[in-house]
């Protein structure tokens, strides 16, 4: 594949090209304005104490706007690689076949496969950058908001932030790209990929919850903090046993008329995954999504391999 | 002669729709220019595009360049230059960027002889694609299919946009290019005037089969228009065969008859020769009435 080969995949994309990297490019200008001025001034001695600093500093205008600019970028960052992901991986083979550029290319190209690594690489590496500056922006923006929060060691932000971002910036394309290239028309593609990535994420959810149950560390109350990854609350009974609620009920009938009673031996418990697992979650649940991209990347290789052009 | 596009009991049925072809037997020998014609729905694109590997043959098998287009695409592309009837030109690219598409997508493309071409066209190579008009695209289709230095051309309906200069131009071009690099073209087209001067091949297809396959001087040399009812042109003429006959604006009707190429000597020919567009609409209709005919008859059977 050539350096032309891969300018002009930018120049057929040009629209969707555009707008990925000017939302990131500016994501990123943003927030290093922001990051910048917050620790250059000094504002970042207002958070993380426990009580409010009254110094004029930390009642001034951007002490308050900083953090506020920060928080709502925050919240932007989990669209981006779904907006993105449609608008990088959609178009490639659905557009070409609904406007029959798909009959040019495929007949002044013998190799089907070199026109698809061609049209697809590119963009792709191009929205995999963007993403992964995207993912690196939204930790320092989280550190930003929420000082006491190790970003190595905690779940606060999980799947906004970091390795994710890209990783689910992939899957989201593949599926378009995929589904672009079954339909061979943009606005169903848009549509489906929507509705199969929604399932998806439900699904894999589902997935993990039941993986890291297995997983998950068992503790009272007072060990649990917001770095650590929640999953159930239970019982743990005097004899070992943790149980939910209702089987706590079915074996003392009693508590379901006056209450439960400290005096049991009964303790409230959380399982949960300590925050020290991040990483190792996060990267787990990465691999997991790059082998559903990487199903969905040669479901669209097939297609357009086996397909005609319309 | 050998052949470099073949059809051998072709059929395509597009999924579980009437045949758009069935029964097709052809074979275009290496060197010609062949016209391919016929009505609106008669299967030319599907044909054409059935040579590329672009559709998928029903029954029956196909050749392009000796290579079954189904079971090996990626050869059959390489020996085919290709313009499809709807212009397929990326809005966005100016004609220059197409040019060096095509070169980024084809080894052996010969980007100077298409900015040629485009240059010979008189189309400027910074224009973007979707700032030409519908004929200038088609021209650049051509330009682009021309520099593939592909051994088999396939346009189809390439002049159907363009205007009577545009047409003789683009022509011109064609015959040259093919000529000169000894290749082989297949052209659809619904304009038999121009047809007439650029090609030495005709094939008709009537709906879904073939009506008439064999060289435009043959075409012409067998066939006559012949002044009076159609009975007595036959019998005047000496012909095998009455293909069909016209109504004329004043006195007798006309009738086009098939005739032995040669006549006996010290006889004048009867009648006139007929021109390829009389030709070509006779064998249609006659089509049209065979296929009526068959049709009645099946219902008869039926009832
Ligand atoms: N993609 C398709 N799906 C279903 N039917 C099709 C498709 N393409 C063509 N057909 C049908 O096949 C038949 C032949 O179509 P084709 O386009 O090959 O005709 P054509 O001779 O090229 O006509 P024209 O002169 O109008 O270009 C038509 O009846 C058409 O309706
Ligand atoms: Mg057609």
């Amino acid at each position: 594949m050539s350096l032309r080969g891969a300018l002009l995949s930018f120049r057929i994309q040009r629209f969707e090209s555009t707008v990925v990297v000017f939302a990131a490019l500016l994501s990123v200008a943003v927030s290093a304005v922001v990051i910048t001025l917050f620790y250059g001034g000094g504002y970042a001695s207002c958070f993380g104490n426990d009580q409010p600093v009254l110094s004029s500093l930390c009642q001034s205008t951007p002490a308050e706007w900083l953090p506020r600019i920060a928080r709502l970028s925050l919240a932007l960052v989990p669209i981006f690689p779904v907006i993105g992901g449609l608008l990088a991986g959609g178009p490639i083979v659905a557009r070409e076949l609904e406007t029959g550029t798909a009959r040019l290319a495929w007949s002044l190209g013998p190799s089907r496969l070199r026109w698809f690594a061609q049209r697809v690489v590119p963009i792709f590496l191009m929205f995999l950058v963007a993403c992964f500056a995207i993912g690196v922006v939204a930790d320092s923006l989280l550190h930003l908001v929420q000082p006491t929060v190790a970003i190595d060691g905690s779940f606060v932000g999980y799947r906004a932030r970091g390795l994710l971002i890209p990783t689910l910036g992939l899957v989201v394309a593949s599926i378009a790209l995929a589904i672009g290239a079954l339909t061979g028309r943009t606005v169903p593609t848009i549509i489906l990929t929507l509705m199969l990535f929604g399932g998806l994420i439900a699904a894999a959810d589902t997935v993990e919850k039941k993986v890291l149950l297995g997983e998950a560390v068992v503790g009272g109350d007072f060990q649990y903090s917001e770095n650590n990854l929640w999953l159930d609350s239970k019982f743990l009974m005097p004899d070992g046993r943790v149980m939910s609620w209702d089987e706590v009920i079915a074996e003392h009938p009693e508590f379901n008329e006056f209450g439960w009673d400290e005096s049991s031996g009964i303790q409230p418990v959380a399982l949960y995954i300590p925050g020290a697992r991040y990483h190792d979650v996060e990267r787990r649940e990465a691999a997991a999504l790059l082998a559903i991209a990487l199903a969905f990347g040669c479901l669209a290789t097939v297609a357009v391999l086996r397909r005609r052009p319309r | 002669m050998t052949a470099v596009l073949e059809a051998h009991g072709f059929g395509k049925r597009y999924r579980r729709r009437t045949w758009a072809l069935r029964g097709v037997e052809l074979v275009v020998p290496e060197g010609s220019i062949t016209a391919l014609v016929g009505p609106n729905g008669s299967g030319k694109s599907t044909l054409i595009r059935s040579w590329i590997g672009f559709e998928r043959a029903t029954e029956g098998r196909l050749s392009t360049g000796g290579v079954d287009p189904q079971r090996d695409r990626k050869a059959a592309v390489e020996r085919v230059g290709y313009v499809p009837q709807t212009p397929s030109l990326y809005r966005d690219l100016s004609v220059a960027e197409h040019i060096t598409l095509a070169g980024t997508l084809r080894d052996g493309f010969d980007e100077a002889m298409a900015a040629r071409y485009v240059g010979r066209l008189s189309i400027p190579l910074r224009a973007k694609a979707g700032e030409l008009s519908g004929g200038e695209g088609a021209q650049v289709g051509l330009a682009l299919a021309l520099a593939t230095r592909a051994p088999i051309l396939l346009l189809d309906e390439p002049l159907a946009s363009l205007d009577p200069l545009a047409r003789r131009e683009f022509l011109h071009l064609m015959v040259e290019a093919v000529r000169a690099a000894g290749a082989t073209a297949l052209l659809s087209s619904h304009v038999i005037t121009d047809i007439e001067q650029a090609c030495d091949r005709l094939i008709v297809l009537g709906k879904g089969h073939t009506l008439l396959d064999l060289p435009i001087a043959e075409a012409i040399a067998h066939h006559r228009i012949v002044e009076g009812p159609p009975a007595e042109a036959v019998r005047l003429a000496g012909a095998d065969a009455l293909i069909g006959s016209f109504p004329a604006p004043a006195g007798e009707p006309l009738s086009l008859v098939r005739t032995p190429a040669l006549v006996p000597v010290g006889t004048e020919p009867i009648g006139r020769a007929a021109t390829l567009e009389e030709i070509v609409i006779a064998h249609l209709a006659a089509g049209r009435r065979r296929a009526a005919d068959a049709a009645r008859q099946a219902e008869g059977v039926a009832a």
